[in-house]
């Protein structure tokens, strides 16, 4: 099928079935009820937004269309292609992402742009891809199709940061689909920024070749109500899958993550690594789930989700999964749920700092466990600044 | 681990199983088929008075609004339920059995293959120093003997069968049926409410401490019979009581099923400590016949500073569905759950317990250990919520499974859904296999394979066995050895 009817096909789904409701197991925990309830406009603009360029590559989305003028793409090694989804095409668009999901089907029926990245075999690129989405139109769905590849031995770092005006409420639905080819390599960064008061969805399908790696860390601090799909498909021997996050949470804030580890062939690595940090009356769904197939000897699979909760009100649902149908292999998981530690903040002013400090200390620890594996250095500075701020106006 | 040599294999994969047999003894059953009819017929043969026929009738006519769960990891083909029995009584030359002279002595026969000091005598005669048990052993639908009654009622413990204590004791069964368990819980518990046949009822008051473990024993005989047990425990303010049950049924080849409620109640002080060892029909090899085991078990931690312990020990049933579960309401409550699965050739299992707390400083352990052998399928599914009102909740969760062979699976299902900021709720689960280290240093020191799997798999559930009372944990650590027979080479 090609694109132009997979997108017919995905209208068709999307009209049929709708949205999701709390009556499905995936979706028991996230009404999108208010998502679903809403219209959206297309109505486009310039817009006024700033933004912080992390590195000399910035590919800029404003309100759900590709800014030539606010990008910078244009010095690329060879081997690297970077553009817009709509001009550059390739045939793997649409057969990794979820069809079954009714965000895909939205997507795929009505994506009006996104990043098309390639990296050719052998080519590592060292200067990082930042991707900004831009968005301040209010009542606006903004689809955005990502699609990322790196062939054989390449490799690449790319971030996604969501930026919202405050106070907008818009709908953003994005679909990324990576494909890491043998022995490649993808960083993968998602920062998300969004109104106070957006709808923020992602789905990140990605599909890793033997001996490959694809790393994802998905820092969230915006959006009233949120979720990411996160699908590791490991169909490649000793490939690695690595997907950290921190969602930072308060006021009425929903966030809510899903991970789906597929381990098809043996000899495979996947770690998660999770934290939240909630405060006021947020709320933090988090589900993780290991399948590990029947031939996928040897796998070694981690996954840990760890909460804080700061205030009454605040609340977490947590569901890590493991599935095994093989028997050589090593899979854990792990779930806490709990408030600050009081010996530790006790030990902390006996040695003479002040308990909103020693506050602000013991978060930022329990945060930054999950930024130690960030290797990309500006991604890192970048996301250490803005859990200061956060944790700053929480203390506040 | 390498299968040395098939036909050792193959060998032990055809070990039989050990308890299947069947009595012959006349049944006295209704026909098959599910009505208002036969809830009636039930409710009537065992004299009744009217409010029970009507919590039956409830149930009843709410079990036609519902459908089948088919959320739980287990695949079965359809039951049907108007094939099934839903009442049989061993014939007797009585109504009621005066003493055991009257018991039926094949029935008396059938219990001592299955080693259950049933005679008070015997039990009595005993090895000097073991401890007693006093059991109400239930025969298909009907309980034949009780034994310590006398003893027990000395101390106003009352234990014996339902149907008695809905004679003897209408106000105790009124007050407390159906308050855990509501008859309009889930499809198998509103299934037992409208036809539960027999089970066992106890009652402590205040102030008693049990001296003995009260066991139950249940036996599913009678060829499509389903098994509607309904057991219902109480202790009252400062009780303490420990409570045995175990199982074990004859070889056949149609699926029975077997839909039983446990509901216990503990108030301010009292604690509970519920064992079972089930050791139904897993079915053969190819996963012909056997048990489909699906129970509601519930315990309602009523009172301040009461506790209620679950330990199971599961290694038969072709299907088990099962979550012990304790609602924590009274500040500082306790809630246990302490659980040994094993699952071979195509047994499935998906079992785990609910922990909901309500009250303050309410507290909870979770420790799972799943074995999964052959083709089967186990799986942990458990429940911790903390809700709003329940300050200082603490709750730690350990699920451990174990995979033999290849083509067994092993799955892990936790929901933690917390409320209150105050709570601490740690999960843990780790998932592994026999280390052929393990086995070379146990097969260096003189040990074959076979036993160094028992071994291993032994220390492995160590932790849920010492929970066990004693009588229970030398049996739990035998029927491991029998069900993982064969499944290693």
């Amino acid at each position: 099928m090609d694109l132009k009817d997979l997108r017919k096909k995905a209208e068709v789904d999307f009209k049929t079935n709708g949205f999701p409701t709390t009556k499905e197991e995936l979706w028991r925990f996230t009404d999108v009820s208010r998502v679903a309830g809403a219209e959206f406009s297309n109505d486009w603009k310039i817009s006024d937004l700033e933004f912080q360029p992390l590195d000399k590559i910035t590919v800029v989305f404003e309100n759900g269309k590709l800014s030539r003028e606010k990008s910078n793409f244009e010095d690329l090694p060879t081997g690297v292609c970077i553009g817009s989804v709509l001009d550059l095409v390739d045939p793997r668009i649409g057969t990794l992402a979820d069809a079954q999901s009714a965000f895909v089907a939205a997507n795929t029926a009505y994506f009006g742009d996104g990043a098309f990245i390639e990296v050719t075999e052998g080519v590592e690129m060292d200067t990082p891809i930042h991707l900004v989405y831009l968005a301040d139109v209010d009542g606006a769905a903004f689809h955005m199709r990502n699609f990322i590849s790196a062939g054989k031995g390449a490799a690449v770092t790319v971030i996604e940061e969501y930026i919202g005006l405050a106070g907008a409420t818009y709908w953003t639905n994005v679909v990324t689909e990576a494909f890491v080819a043998d022995g490649g390599l993808v960083d993968h960064y998602k920062v998300q920024r969004e109104s106070e008061s957006a709808y923020h969805f992602q789905t990140l399908e990605a599909n890793l070749g033997t001996g490959s790696v694809f790393s994802n860390h998905a820092v969230t601090l915006g959006g009233a109500l949120g979720r990411n799909d996160i699908r590791g498909k490991l169909i490649g021997e000793e490939g690695e899958a690595i997907c950290n996050g921190l969602y930072l949470l308060k006021d009425k804030q929903l966030f809510d993550t899903h991970i789906f580890m597929d381990h098809a062939v043996p000899k495979c690595n996947s770690h998660e690594l999770y934290k939240g940090i909630l405060d006021d009356k947020a709320r933090a769904v988090f589900c993780g789930r290991i399948l590990v197939q029947k031939d996928a000897q040897e796998t070694d699979a981690i996954q840990s989700n760890g909460n804080l909760l700061l205030s009454r009100g605040a609340k977490v649902n947590t569901l890590p999964q493991l599935e095994i149908y093989a028997d050589d292999v090593k899979c854990t998981h792990g779930a806490t749920i709990g408030e600050m530690d009081d010996v530790a903040l006790y030990y902390l002013q006996t040695r003479g700092i002040d308990p909103v400090q020693g506050h602000a200390m013991l978060t930022f620890a329990f945060a930054n466990e999950v930024l130690d594996e960030v290797k990309c250095k500006p991604a890192k500075r970048y996301i250490e600044e803005l859990v200061h701020d956060w944790l700053h106006k929480v203390a506040k | 681990m390498k299968i040395e040599d098939e036909k050792s294999f193959d060998e032990l994969t055809d070990k039989e199983y050990k308890y299947g047999f069947v009595t012959d003894i006349e049944s006295d059953s209704l026909p098959p088929g599910l009505n208002e009819d036969i809830v009636r017929a039930i409710s009537k043969r065992k004299n009744e008075p009217e409010w029970l026929t009507e919590f039956r009738l409830k149930a009843y006519r709410h079990w036609l609004t519902l459908e089948e769960p088919t959320w739980a990891k287990v695949e079965f083909p359809p039951v049907d339920y108007q094939a099934l029995s839903y009442y049989s009584a061993p014939k007797q030359k009585v109504d009621m059995p005066q003493s055991l002279d009257d018991v039926d002595p094949e029935l008396l026969a059938t219990y001592e293959k299955l080693g259950i000091p049933l005679g008070e005598q015997e039990v009595l005669a005993g090895v000097a120093g073991a401890p007693s048990i006093a059991v109400d052993a239930v025969f298909d639908s009907v309980s034949v003997a009780t034994t310590f009654k006398k003893n027990l009622e000395e101390m106003g413990i009352i234990f014996g069968s339902f149907s008695d204590a809905v004679k003897d004791h209408p106000e105790l069964v009124k007050q407390y049926l159906g308050t855990v368990v509501p008859y309009k819980d889930n499809y198998y518990a509103t299934l037992n409410s409208a036809v539960f046949s027999d089970g066992s009822f106890c009652y402590i008051p205040k102030g008693v401490k049990c001296p003995m473990e009260l066991s139950t024993y249940f036996r599913i005989n009678a060829a499509n019979t389903g098994q509607f047990e309904r057991t219902l425990l109480i202790a009252d303010e400062g009780a303490k009581v420990s409570y045995l049950e175990g199982c074990t049924a004859p070889q056949r080849d149609e699926n029975q099923l077997h839909a039983a409620v446990v509901e216990l109640v503990a108030h301010k002080d009292a604690q509970i400590k519920y064992s079972t060892v089930q050791n139904w029909y897993p079915g053969d090899k190819d996963g012909k016949g056997g048990i489909y085991n699906f129970v509601t078990k519930r315990g309602h931690c009523r009172g301040d500073n009461s506790k209620i312990s679950w330990t199971q020990v599961e290694t038969g049933s072709a299907i088990t569905w099962k979550y012990p579960s304790c609602i924590l309401k009274g500040d500082n409550s306790v809630g246990e759950f302490y659980s040994v699965a094993v699952t071979n050739n195509l047994q499935q299992a998906d079992t785990g317990t609910k922990m909901i707390h309500v009250g303050k400083n309410t507290s909870s352990t979770i420790i799972s250990k799943g074995i999964s052998a052959g083709k089967a399928q186990n799986s942990y599914r458990g429940m911790v919520k903390v809700v709003e009102t329940a300050e200082n909740a603490r709750n730690f969760s350990q699920c451990d499974s174990m995979l033999i062979g290849d083509k067994c699976g092993a799955h892990t299902f936790p929901y933690i859904d917390v409320n209150n900021p105050t709570a601490h709720v740690e999960h843990e689960a780790t998932t592994t296999k026999i280390g052929e280290d393990q086995i070379f240093y146990c097969n260096q020191r003189g040990l074959d394979t076979e036993e160094a799997v028992s071994l291993i798999v032994n220390g492995f559930c160590k932790e849920v066995f010492r929970e066990l009372p004693m009588e229970f944990a030398v049996e739990a650590q035998k029927l491991l050895g029998i069900s993982l027979e064969g499944s290693v080479g």
